[in-house]
Protein backbone atom coordinates (compact mmCIF):
# COMPACT_ATOMS: atom_id res chain seq x y z
CA UNK A 1 0.00 0.00 0.00
CA UNK A 2 3.05 2.22 0.21
CA UNK A 3 3.34 2.76 -3.47
CA UNK A 4 -0.10 4.19 -4.33
CA UNK A 5 0.12 6.57 -1.39
CA UNK A 6 3.42 7.93 -2.59
CA UNK A 7 1.92 8.33 -6.02
CA UNK A 8 -0.99 10.23 -4.54
CA UNK A 9 1.48 12.52 -2.81
CA UNK A 10 3.27 13.17 -6.04
CA UNK A 11 0.08 13.93 -7.88
CA UNK A 12 -1.02 16.47 -5.31
CA UNK A 13 2.41 18.08 -5.33
CA UNK A 14 2.16 18.34 -9.09
CA UNK A 15 -1.32 19.78 -8.86
CA UNK A 16 -0.15 22.36 -6.39
CA UNK A 17 2.76 23.46 -8.49
CA UNK A 18 0.71 23.56 -11.68
CA UNK A 19 -1.84 25.66 -9.84
CA UNK A 20 0.92 28.04 -8.93
CA UNK A 21 1.82 28.16 -12.59
CA UNK A 22 -1.67 28.63 -13.92
CA UNK A 23 -2.75 31.21 -11.45
CA UNK A 24 -0.15 33.25 -9.60
CA UNK A 25 -1.42 35.23 -6.69
CA UNK A 26 -0.99 38.93 -6.27
CA UNK A 27 0.90 38.22 -3.06
CA UNK A 28 3.44 36.17 -4.95
CA UNK A 29 3.92 39.00 -7.41
CA UNK A 30 4.41 41.48 -4.59
CA UNK A 31 6.94 39.17 -3.03
CA UNK A 32 8.88 38.82 -6.29
CA UNK A 33 8.79 42.58 -6.78
CA UNK A 34 10.08 43.23 -3.27
CA UNK A 35 12.97 40.83 -3.88
CA UNK A 36 13.67 42.38 -7.29
CA UNK A 37 13.67 45.87 -5.80
CA UNK A 38 16.06 44.82 -3.03
CA UNK A 39 18.47 43.17 -5.51
CA UNK A 40 18.26 46.18 -7.82
CA UNK A 41 19.07 48.51 -4.91
CA UNK A 42 22.08 46.39 -4.15
CA UNK A 43 23.21 46.52 -7.80
CA UNK A 44 22.78 50.30 -7.87
CA UNK A 45 24.82 50.67 -4.71
CA UNK A 46 27.56 48.67 -6.44
CA UNK A 47 27.18 50.92 -9.53
CA UNK A 48 26.11 47.94 -11.60
CA UNK A 49 22.39 48.57 -12.08
CA UNK A 50 20.87 47.36 -15.34
CA UNK A 51 18.56 49.70 -17.16
CA UNK A 52 15.99 46.97 -17.89
CA UNK A 53 15.23 46.08 -14.27
CA UNK A 54 13.26 49.20 -13.39
CA UNK A 55 11.00 49.02 -16.49
CA UNK A 56 10.25 45.33 -15.80
CA UNK A 57 9.20 46.21 -12.25
CA UNK A 58 7.14 49.12 -13.55
CA UNK A 59 5.38 46.93 -16.12
CA UNK A 60 4.73 44.23 -13.52
CA UNK A 61 3.10 46.77 -11.20
CA UNK A 62 1.01 48.07 -14.08
CA UNK A 63 -0.11 44.56 -15.04
CA UNK A 64 -1.00 43.88 -11.43
CA UNK A 65 -3.00 47.09 -11.26
CA UNK A 66 -4.82 46.01 -14.43
CA UNK A 67 -5.70 42.71 -12.77
CA UNK A 68 -3.46 40.76 -15.14
CA UNK A 69 -1.79 38.70 -12.43
CA UNK A 70 -0.17 36.07 -14.68
CA UNK A 71 1.49 38.68 -16.86
CA UNK A 72 2.54 40.56 -13.72
CA UNK A 73 4.04 37.37 -12.33
CA UNK A 74 6.14 36.77 -15.41
CA UNK A 75 7.36 40.37 -15.54
CA UNK A 76 8.22 40.34 -11.84
CA UNK A 77 10.20 37.16 -12.37
CA UNK A 78 12.12 38.81 -15.19
CA UNK A 79 12.79 41.83 -13.01
CA UNK A 80 14.14 39.59 -10.27
CA UNK A 81 16.30 37.66 -12.74
CA UNK A 82 17.90 40.77 -14.25
CA UNK A 83 18.40 42.31 -10.83
CA UNK A 84 20.11 39.16 -9.59
CA UNK A 85 22.25 38.95 -12.70
CA UNK A 86 23.34 42.56 -12.28
CA UNK A 87 24.43 41.87 -8.71
CA UNK A 88 26.26 38.73 -9.86
CA UNK A 89 28.02 40.81 -12.52
CA UNK A 90 29.22 43.27 -9.88
CA UNK A 91 30.50 40.41 -7.76
CA UNK A 92 32.35 38.55 -10.48
CA UNK A 93 33.74 41.77 -11.99
CA UNK A 94 35.28 42.78 -8.67
CA UNK A 95 38.17 40.50 -9.66
CA UNK A 96 37.60 39.73 -13.34
CA UNK A 97 38.50 43.23 -14.62
CA UNK A 98 42.10 42.68 -13.59
CA UNK A 99 42.53 40.05 -16.26
CA UNK A 100 41.72 42.63 -18.93
CA UNK A 101 44.34 45.20 -17.98
CA UNK A 102 46.78 45.80 -20.81
CA UNK A 103 50.09 44.15 -20.16
CA UNK A 104 48.76 42.06 -17.29
CA UNK B 1 58.53 60.85 -14.30
CA UNK B 2 55.24 62.03 -12.86
CA UNK B 3 54.99 59.57 -10.04
CA UNK B 4 58.28 57.85 -9.75
CA UNK B 5 57.92 58.06 -5.98
CA UNK B 6 54.76 56.15 -5.39
CA UNK B 7 56.17 52.68 -5.59
CA UNK B 8 58.64 53.57 -2.93
CA UNK B 9 55.93 54.49 -0.45
CA UNK B 10 56.89 53.29 2.97
CA UNK B 11 53.86 51.05 3.26
CA UNK B 12 55.77 47.85 2.78
CA UNK B 13 53.95 44.70 1.83
CA UNK B 14 50.54 46.12 1.11
CA UNK B 15 51.67 48.40 -1.67
CA UNK B 16 54.08 45.82 -3.03
CA UNK B 17 51.20 43.37 -3.31
CA UNK B 18 48.96 45.90 -5.06
CA UNK B 19 51.75 46.78 -7.44
CA UNK B 20 51.97 43.17 -8.53
CA UNK B 21 48.32 43.05 -9.51
CA UNK B 22 48.11 46.60 -10.79
CA UNK B 23 50.81 48.14 -12.93
CA UNK B 24 52.11 51.59 -12.08
CA UNK B 25 50.36 54.47 -13.88
CA UNK B 26 53.38 55.11 -16.09
CA UNK B 27 53.35 51.45 -17.15
CA UNK B 28 49.65 51.72 -18.01
CA UNK B 29 50.39 54.77 -20.12
CA UNK B 30 53.23 53.05 -21.96
CA UNK B 31 51.17 49.90 -22.55
CA UNK B 32 48.19 51.87 -23.86
CA UNK B 33 50.33 53.84 -26.27
CA UNK B 34 52.09 50.82 -27.64
CA UNK B 35 48.73 49.10 -28.06
CA UNK B 36 47.37 51.89 -30.28
CA UNK B 37 50.67 52.24 -32.11
CA UNK B 38 50.53 48.58 -33.06
CA UNK B 39 46.84 48.72 -33.92
CA UNK B 40 47.20 51.88 -36.03
CA UNK B 41 50.79 51.98 -37.31
CA UNK B 42 49.93 54.77 -39.74
CA UNK B 43 48.26 57.06 -37.24
CA UNK B 44 50.32 59.34 -35.03
CA UNK B 45 49.41 59.03 -31.35
CA UNK B 46 48.70 62.77 -31.18
CA UNK B 47 46.05 62.39 -33.88
CA UNK B 48 43.74 60.52 -31.48
CA UNK B 49 42.68 63.79 -29.86
CA UNK B 50 40.22 63.98 -32.78
CA UNK B 51 38.64 60.70 -31.73
CA UNK B 52 36.87 58.71 -34.43
CA UNK B 53 37.83 61.36 -37.01
CA UNK B 54 41.45 60.29 -36.68
CA UNK B 55 40.45 56.82 -37.87
CA UNK B 56 37.98 57.52 -40.65
CA UNK B 57 38.99 59.61 -43.66
CA UNK B 58 35.44 60.09 -44.94
CA UNK B 59 34.02 61.17 -41.63
CA UNK B 60 37.01 63.44 -41.06
CA UNK B 61 36.22 65.43 -44.21
CA UNK B 62 32.64 66.05 -43.08
CA UNK B 63 33.84 66.92 -39.64
CA UNK B 64 36.42 69.45 -40.85
CA UNK B 65 33.68 71.16 -42.83
CA UNK B 66 31.56 71.33 -39.72
CA UNK B 67 34.47 72.82 -37.78
CA UNK B 68 34.59 75.73 -40.26
CA UNK B 69 31.56 77.19 -38.51
CA UNK B 70 31.78 75.42 -35.19
CA UNK B 71 28.42 75.11 -33.44
CA UNK B 72 30.09 75.40 -30.02
CA UNK B 73 31.02 79.02 -30.72
CA UNK B 74 27.82 80.24 -29.07
CA UNK B 75 28.77 78.39 -25.90
CA UNK B 76 32.24 79.98 -25.94
CA UNK B 77 30.74 83.46 -26.27
CA UNK B 78 28.25 82.86 -23.50
CA UNK B 79 31.02 81.42 -21.37
CA UNK B 80 33.16 84.53 -21.90
CA UNK B 81 30.31 86.65 -20.56
CA UNK B 82 29.74 84.36 -17.59
CA UNK B 83 33.43 84.47 -16.81
CA UNK B 84 33.32 88.27 -16.52
CA UNK B 85 30.25 88.31 -14.29
CA UNK B 86 30.97 88.91 -10.61
CA UNK B 87 29.96 86.21 -8.16
CA UNK B 88 27.49 86.93 -5.36
CA UNK B 89 30.17 88.17 -2.95
CA UNK B 90 31.75 90.40 -5.59
CA UNK B 91 34.67 88.08 -6.28
CA UNK B 92 35.54 86.72 -9.72
CA UNK B 93 36.24 83.31 -11.18
CA UNK B 94 39.86 84.40 -11.56
CA UNK B 95 40.06 85.06 -7.83
CA UNK B 96 38.89 81.51 -7.27
CA UNK B 97 40.48 79.55 -10.12
CA UNK B 98 43.84 81.30 -9.98
CA UNK B 99 45.75 84.06 -11.77
CA UNK B 100 46.08 82.07 -14.98
CA UNK B 101 42.32 81.77 -15.39
CA UNK B 102 40.78 81.31 -17.88
CA UNK B 103 43.82 79.30 -19.05
CA UNK B 104 43.44 76.61 -16.39
CA UNK B 105 42.01 73.53 -18.08
CA UNK B 106 45.47 71.95 -18.13
CA UNK B 107 45.48 71.94 -14.30
CA UNK B 108 42.53 69.52 -14.13
CA UNK B 109 41.77 66.92 -13.03
CA UNK B 110 44.05 66.85 -10.04
CA UNK B 111 44.10 65.04 -6.74
CA UNK B 112 42.98 67.36 -3.97
CA UNK B 113 44.80 66.43 -0.80
CA UNK B 114 42.39 68.32 1.46
CA UNK B 115 39.26 66.48 0.34
CA UNK B 116 41.12 63.30 -0.58
CA UNK B 117 39.23 63.32 -3.88
CA UNK B 118 39.75 64.05 -7.54
CA UNK B 119 39.03 67.67 -8.44
CA UNK B 120 37.67 68.32 -11.90
CA UNK B 121 37.22 71.70 -13.56
CA UNK B 122 33.43 71.43 -13.36
CA UNK B 123 33.50 70.63 -9.67
CA UNK B 124 35.99 73.44 -9.02
CA UNK B 125 33.68 75.91 -10.78
CA UNK B 126 30.73 74.89 -8.64
CA UNK B 127 32.87 75.03 -5.52
CA UNK B 128 33.82 78.61 -6.45
CA UNK B 129 30.17 79.48 -6.90
CA UNK B 130 29.01 77.96 -3.65
CA UNK B 131 31.90 79.49 -1.68
CA UNK B 132 30.92 82.90 -3.06
CA UNK B 133 27.28 82.44 -2.04
CA UNK B 134 25.96 81.49 -5.48
CA UNK B 135 23.98 78.42 -6.36
CA UNK B 136 25.77 75.46 -7.87
CA UNK B 137 25.02 74.93 -11.55
CA UNK B 138 23.51 71.79 -13.00
CA UNK B 139 26.45 69.75 -14.30
CA UNK B 140 24.53 68.97 -17.46
CA UNK B 141 23.13 72.47 -17.88
CA UNK B 142 23.92 75.26 -20.35
CA UNK B 143 25.82 77.56 -17.95
CA UNK B 144 28.36 74.92 -16.97
CA UNK B 145 28.74 73.94 -20.64
CA UNK B 146 29.30 77.58 -21.62
CA UNK B 147 31.85 78.46 -18.95
CA UNK B 148 33.84 75.25 -19.45
CA UNK B 149 33.70 75.80 -23.24
CA UNK B 150 35.23 79.25 -22.80
CA UNK B 151 37.91 77.94 -20.43
CA UNK B 152 38.66 75.02 -22.76
CA UNK B 153 38.96 77.38 -25.70
CA UNK B 154 41.33 79.70 -23.85
CA UNK B 155 43.37 76.67 -22.73
CA UNK B 156 43.82 75.24 -26.22
CA UNK B 157 47.29 73.93 -27.01
CA UNK B 158 48.22 73.58 -23.35
CA UNK B 159 49.52 70.12 -22.55
CA UNK B 160 47.76 67.49 -20.49
CA UNK B 161 49.97 66.87 -17.47
CA UNK B 162 48.00 64.94 -14.88
CA UNK B 163 50.00 64.02 -11.81
CA UNK B 164 49.46 61.24 -9.34
CA UNK B 165 51.02 62.71 -6.21
CA UNK B 166 52.89 60.66 -3.69
CA UNK B 167 49.76 59.93 -1.67
CA UNK B 168 48.20 56.47 -1.43
CA UNK B 169 44.72 58.01 -1.73
CA UNK B 170 45.65 59.51 -5.10
CA UNK B 171 46.84 56.17 -6.37
CA UNK B 172 43.69 54.55 -5.02
CA UNK B 173 41.57 57.08 -6.96
CA UNK B 174 43.55 56.31 -10.11
CA UNK B 175 43.19 52.55 -9.57
CA UNK B 176 39.48 52.96 -9.00
CA UNK B 177 39.14 54.77 -12.33
CA UNK B 178 41.18 52.06 -13.97
CA UNK B 179 38.92 49.36 -12.50
CA UNK B 180 35.89 51.22 -13.79
CA UNK B 181 37.41 51.35 -17.26
CA UNK B 182 38.05 47.60 -17.41
CA UNK B 183 34.86 46.48 -15.67
CA UNK B 184 31.97 44.93 -17.58
CA UNK B 185 28.70 46.74 -17.03
CA UNK B 186 25.10 46.65 -18.11
CA UNK B 187 22.97 43.91 -19.57
CA UNK B 188 25.18 43.84 -22.66
CA UNK B 189 28.12 43.07 -20.40
CA UNK B 190 30.75 45.35 -21.94
CA UNK B 191 33.65 47.21 -20.37
CA UNK B 192 34.90 50.53 -21.80
CA UNK B 193 37.97 48.60 -22.88
CA UNK B 194 35.94 46.22 -25.05
CA UNK B 195 34.69 49.01 -27.27
CA UNK B 196 37.54 51.52 -27.14
CA UNK B 197 40.44 49.02 -27.16
CA UNK B 198 39.46 45.53 -28.27
CA UNK B 199 37.09 46.79 -30.98
CA UNK B 200 38.71 50.18 -31.57
CA UNK B 201 38.50 51.32 -35.19
CA UNK B 202 35.61 48.97 -35.94
CA UNK B 203 32.15 50.22 -36.66
CA UNK B 204 29.37 49.93 -34.13
CA UNK B 205 26.21 50.61 -36.10
CA UNK B 206 27.10 53.81 -37.97
CA UNK B 207 29.85 54.88 -35.58
CA UNK B 208 33.58 54.29 -35.71
CA UNK B 209 34.94 53.37 -32.28
CA UNK B 210 37.58 55.83 -31.11
CA UNK B 211 40.71 55.22 -29.04
CA UNK B 212 40.82 55.91 -25.32
CA UNK B 213 43.94 57.93 -25.89
CA UNK B 214 42.76 61.52 -26.36
CA UNK B 215 39.32 60.84 -24.91
CA UNK B 216 39.54 63.71 -22.42
CA UNK B 217 41.33 66.45 -24.38
CA UNK B 218 38.46 68.11 -26.23
CA UNK B 219 35.60 68.70 -23.79
CA UNK B 220 33.02 70.07 -23.62
CA UNK B 221 31.68 68.85 -26.97
CA UNK B 222 28.91 70.09 -29.19
CA UNK B 223 27.14 66.94 -30.31
CA UNK B 224 24.74 66.98 -33.21
CA UNK B 225 22.77 64.32 -31.39
CA UNK B 226 22.43 66.48 -28.26
CA UNK B 227 21.95 69.68 -30.29
CA UNK B 228 24.00 71.41 -27.60
CA UNK B 229 27.36 71.51 -25.91
CA UNK B 230 27.81 69.03 -23.08
CA UNK B 231 30.43 67.60 -20.72
CA UNK B 232 32.57 64.48 -20.68
CA UNK B 233 30.49 62.94 -17.91
CA UNK B 234 27.41 63.11 -20.11
CA UNK B 235 29.33 60.97 -22.60
CA UNK B 236 30.21 58.54 -19.78
CA UNK B 237 26.51 58.35 -18.96
CA UNK B 238 25.69 57.65 -22.57
CA UNK B 239 28.33 54.94 -22.91
CA UNK B 240 26.99 53.31 -19.73
CA UNK B 241 23.43 53.52 -21.05
CA UNK B 242 24.49 52.12 -24.40
CA UNK B 243 25.30 48.80 -22.76
CA UNK B 244 21.97 49.02 -20.90
CA UNK B 245 23.50 49.95 -17.60
CA UNK B 246 22.09 52.56 -15.24
CA UNK B 247 24.36 55.60 -15.63
CA UNK B 248 25.91 57.28 -12.60
CA UNK B 249 25.49 60.91 -11.60
CA UNK B 250 27.73 63.41 -13.38
CA UNK B 251 30.65 64.34 -11.13
CA UNK B 252 30.08 61.29 -8.94
CA UNK B 253 33.22 60.01 -7.26
CA UNK B 254 33.49 57.09 -9.70
CA UNK B 255 33.15 59.26 -12.81
CA UNK B 256 35.73 61.69 -11.46
CA UNK B 257 38.11 58.80 -10.76
CA UNK B 258 37.47 57.54 -14.28
CA UNK B 259 38.28 60.99 -15.65
CA UNK B 260 41.48 60.98 -13.59
CA UNK B 261 42.57 57.64 -15.02
CA UNK B 262 41.64 58.55 -18.59
CA UNK B 263 43.23 62.00 -18.46
CA UNK B 264 46.47 60.54 -17.17
CA UNK B 265 46.59 58.30 -20.26
CA UNK B 266 46.46 61.46 -22.39
CA UNK B 267 49.44 63.09 -20.69
CA UNK B 268 51.59 64.99 -23.15
CA UNK B 269 48.77 65.49 -25.65
CA UNK B 270 47.45 68.99 -26.30
CA UNK B 271 44.08 70.29 -25.22
CA UNK B 272 41.78 70.89 -28.18
CA UNK B 273 38.41 71.70 -26.72
CA UNK B 274 35.72 72.47 -27.29
CA UNK B 275 35.07 70.17 -30.22
CA UNK B 276 32.28 68.94 -32.44
CA UNK B 277 31.10 65.34 -32.59
CA UNK B 278 28.23 63.56 -34.24
C1 LIG C 1 29.24 49.27 -26.63
C2 LIG C 1 30.41 50.00 -26.96
C3 LIG C 1 30.87 51.10 -26.02
C4 LIG C 1 31.23 50.95 -24.71
C5 LIG C 1 31.18 49.71 -23.85
C6 LIG C 1 31.71 52.24 -24.30
N1 LIG C 1 31.64 53.13 -25.32
FE1 LIG C 1 32.36 55.00 -25.34
N2 LIG C 1 31.69 55.28 -27.21
C7 LIG C 1 31.04 54.33 -27.96
C8 LIG C 1 30.65 54.90 -29.23
C9 LIG C 1 29.92 54.18 -30.34
C10 LIG C 1 31.10 56.22 -29.21
C11 LIG C 1 30.97 57.26 -30.33
C12 LIG C 1 32.06 57.01 -31.36
C13 LIG C 1 33.41 57.24 -30.78
O1 LIG C 1 33.82 58.39 -30.64
O2 LIG C 1 34.09 56.25 -30.37
C14 LIG C 1 31.76 56.41 -27.94
C15 LIG C 1 32.36 57.61 -27.55
C16 LIG C 1 33.03 57.78 -26.37
C17 LIG C 1 33.70 59.00 -26.00
C18 LIG C 1 33.77 60.27 -26.82
C19 LIG C 1 34.91 60.24 -27.79
C20 LIG C 1 35.14 61.54 -28.47
O3 LIG C 1 36.01 61.59 -29.34
O4 LIG C 1 34.50 62.53 -28.15
C21 LIG C 1 34.23 58.79 -24.76
C22 LIG C 1 35.02 59.79 -23.95
C23 LIG C 1 33.89 57.45 -24.37
N3 LIG C 1 33.16 56.87 -25.37
C24 LIG C 1 34.24 56.89 -23.17
C25 LIG C 1 33.79 55.63 -22.75
C26 LIG C 1 34.01 55.13 -21.43
C27 LIG C 1 34.78 55.82 -20.34
C28 LIG C 1 33.39 53.91 -21.38
C29 LIG C 1 33.23 53.00 -20.20
C30 LIG C 1 32.50 53.57 -19.09
C31 LIG C 1 32.84 53.67 -22.69
N4 LIG C 1 33.09 54.74 -23.48
C32 LIG C 1 32.18 52.50 -23.04
C33 LIG C 1 30.82 53.02 -27.61
C34 LIG C 1 31.11 52.48 -26.39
Amino acid sequence: MKHPLALLGMVSALTLSSMAWAGASADEVEDLLARAAAAHEQALALEHGWAVTEPFMEQARQALADGNVDAAHELAQRALLTAEKSVAQAQSEAEAWKGRVLGS
Amino acid sequence: MFVSGWRRLALGGVVALTAQVNAAPEDDLAALRSFYEKRFPDIALEAHIDGAYALDEGKREQWLEMEDFPPYEIAIDEGAELFEEALADGSSYSDCLGDDAPVVKQNYPYFDETTGQVMTLDLAINNCRVAAGDEAWDYLGPEMAALTAFIAYESRDEEVAVEIPDDPRALAAYEDGKAFYYTRRGQLNFACSHCHMTMVGNKLRAERLSATLGHTTHWPVYRLKWKETGPLHRRFMECNSQVRGVPLEPQSVSYRNLEYFLSYQSNGLVLNGPATRK
